[in-house]
């Protein structure tokens, strides 16, 4: 059995607006295991990026609140950490690559200060020895020219050169965990193949786990072991990347598979779920997808599923699917 | 005999580089380079690309929304512009011209002005041409927003109340309020997620069925553009590499760009077996593309002849174009 990097008991994150408070991120577990690359979908709103800001406390205060729950980080609860040794864990044991490279890099100092900046806090490099360092990770992650990159300045990069000095900055740590929201949405897709091709070789090398947030499925099937799919702030299903697009359950994502236009063949008409993702401030009392399936029953409306886990692994959280499973079971 | 609504010949459109005091031109960014294409009627034409390779400046200078450096557009049988011949509608005839020929752009936050309702969205057309008064405009608009999946209500409403796919949807009510013979779609459902994406793709699916609509539509995702569209131009730094029917194209991709595009696709379930071609740097800059075939820089196959002359272009099979070297 994998041992677990991450383990995150029953998160709670809420946010208080002018209306109210809202639950972002809902009663989550969720387990990463040593090495493997996770992947976390959903669509907008539904808390994904939430999640992972809140695995790296760093949900903005004081409108946010991480009110219950464990993350357990090689055992230790990253929720107990007081904030300077929570700095020694961020960019050392964890680290993020965001969506937006651009904003996410200093515009006024070199790409070379800004890894240096990283691997003189958790190091301890200077000097020569830093700089060496700096150009060694860039040319790891594919750089042309890593010994004049690194005196440049993000605006003179494209896109798919920042993000990877993105990823070279995110693993000069080597960290266990690396946690990537949306790092390749802003990108084409041939830079797309390059980044995400960088990022399986290096979580290979170095054994890193990824937990990667994105709402494209070809993604996930391109690079995850497992997947967490959620919706509305809470996961739906869960499971082995193989299980969850041979086999979904959940009829979230069967609609999501079904409304991908790579599988259906033309002229057939494509499927699509109706309706739009729940407010937060309104949401059913039952599940949280109830308005948009295809298959509502009563309970539906009254009770929010659990989630239940069948077999190898594969969670959901479904009425239907626990009903059927039921029945099979008292057969 | 092919209907073609919209022939495009060698259509340019440079955009000057300046520099200094003075404003001094120093040089061009080609963003659209002598490309040629037609669309029949009843068609929906997709055009991929990067970004940068000049898809949505290639649409807006058909639309003559952008002034155009050179090359020609007839529409229906009449000449919008012809640069060589200096020719050009006036600006009442186009005008004109502009009912039949209608936009969904990217983004559905930009494109809906926020101060204005959205039946004042859209309504504008259909008064500013006086097609009907305001009372039939407005019931005409709440017809039109009912068919693209909002309730008549919404016309009292602005756009900040409504989602991003909504917004998408009072957008193409507007386009359709004038009874547009062609639309260009520039990534109208980019910016959505992919639930809606798939929502509002069937929509216009099913208004181009009922309108009798031609689309050019805009778009870097491939996968869509392949369910979606009937022929497919793909553009690399403002020319065409290659042109065909979505068959054609993705059963049988010719050029090494198109090829490497395509297998760049993410796959669609995990088990799949998918080879690879990853190509080497970035897009060239427009404003100095490479030498002879612009892809020679990152093509797999490059040969010398490729770094000193443009390739012409070869109808490989029926209906099957293609730029390179190779062939």
């Amino acid at each position: 059995m994998d041992k677990n990097i991450l383990q995150i008991e029953g998160l709670v994150t809420e946010f208080s607006t002018s209306e109210g408070k809202v639950t972002a991120v809902n009663n989550i577990d969720l387990n990463i295991k040593k090495g493997k690359i996770m992947g976390l979908v959903g669509e907008s709103g539904c808390g994904k990026s939430v999640t992972s800001l809140s695995i790296m406390r760093l949900v903005p205060k004081p409108y946010g609140n991480i009110s219950k729950g464990k993350i357990l980080f090689k055992d230790k609860n990253l929720l107990d950490l007081n904030e300077e040794d929570m700095r020694k864990v961020r960019g050392n044991d964890i680290s993020m690559i965001f969506q937006e490279p651009m904003t996410a890099l200093n515009p006024v100092f070199t790409i070379g200060y800004q890894i240096g900046e990283v691997l003189e806090l958790h190091l301890g490099l200077k000097g020569k020895e830093n700089l060496n360092r700096c150009i060694g990770l860039l040319e790891k992650v594919g750089i042309p020219r890593p010994e004049k990159v690194v005196h440049e300045y993000p605006h003179q990069l494209s896109g798919g050169m920042r993000q990877r000095v993105m990823i070279a900055m995110a693993l000069s740590c080597n960290p266990e965990l690396l946690i990537a929201d949306e790092p390749t949405t802003a990108l084409d897709v041939t830079i797309q193949a390059q980044v995400l091709e960088i990022m399986k070789g290096l979580s290979k090398e170095l054994n890193t786990a990824i937990l990667l947030i994105t709402h494209d499925l070809g993604v996930v099937a391109e690079m995850c072991h497992d997947v967490a799919v959620m919706y509305a702030g809470r996961i739906v299903e869960e499971g082995n990347v193989k299980d969850i697009f041979m086999n979904p359950m959940h009829y979230y994502t069967k609609g999501l598979m079904a409304s991908r236009p790579n599988l259906v063949k033309k002229g057939e008409r494509l499927k699509c779920i109706p309706g739009m993702v729940p407010s937060l401030h309104n949401m059913p009392k039952g599940c949280a997808f109830e308005p948009r399936c295809s298959n509502p029953m009563d309970i539906c409306k009254e009770k929010m599923p659990e989630l239940i886990e069948y077999e190898n692994g594969h969670k959901v959280r479904c009425w239907a699917v626990e009903m059927e499973g039921n029945r099979n079971h008292g057969r | 005999m092919e209907d073609r609504i919209l022939e495009v010949q060698s259509l340019k459109k440079y955009f000057p580089i300046k520099k200094g005091v003075f404003s001094r031109k120093v040089g061009d960014i080609k963003a659209v380079d002598d490309i040629s294409f037609y669309i029949n009627r009843g068609e929906i034409f997709g055009l991929v690309g990067e970004s940068g390779c000049g898809k949505s400046t290639t649409g807006r200078t058909i639309l003559n929304l952008l002034e155009p450096t050179g090359g020609s557009v007839t529409f229906d049988g009449r000449r919008i512009y012809d640069v060589e011949e200096n020719y050009r509608l006036s600006t009442e005839e186009m005008a004109l011209m502009r009912r039949d020929m209608q936009m969904i752009f990217q983004d559905p936050y930009a494109s809906l002005d926020p101060r204005m309702s959205v039946g004042a969205i859209v309504t504008e057309g259909m008064l500013k041409h006086k097609i009907y008064d305001k009372k039939e405009a407005m019931e005409k608009a709440k017809e039109l927003l009912e068919l693209c999946g909002l309730p008549a209500s919404s016309i009292k409403k602005y756009p900040h109340e409504f989602s991003g796919g909504q917004r998408q949807r009072i957008g193409i009510a507007r386009s359709l309020a004038l009874n547009p013979k062609f639309i260009i779609g520039d990534e109208p459902i980019a910016a959505l997620d992919v639930s809606i994406q798939a929502q509002v793709l069937t929509l216009m699916q099913d208004l181009i069925e009922q309108f009798d609509l031609t689309c050019l539509f805009i778009s870097h995702d491939l996968c869509v553009v392949r369910y979606f569209c009937d022929r497919i131009g793909v553009m690399y730094l403002g020319s065409f590499v290659e042109v065909g029917t979505s068959d054609h194209l993705f059963e049988n991709p010719m050029h090494p760009y198109t090829q490497a595009l395509l297998s760049a696709i993410p796959k669609s379930m995990p088990i799949e077996e998918k080879q690879r071609i990853i190509l080497q740097g970035d897009v060239p800059s427009p404003a100095n593309p490479p030498k002879g075939c612009k892809f020679h820089t990152r093509c797999p196959y490059v040969k010398d002849i490729c770094k000193e002359q443009v390739p012409e272009t070869k109808e490989l099979e029926t209906d099957h174009f293609v730029s390179c070297h190779l062939y």
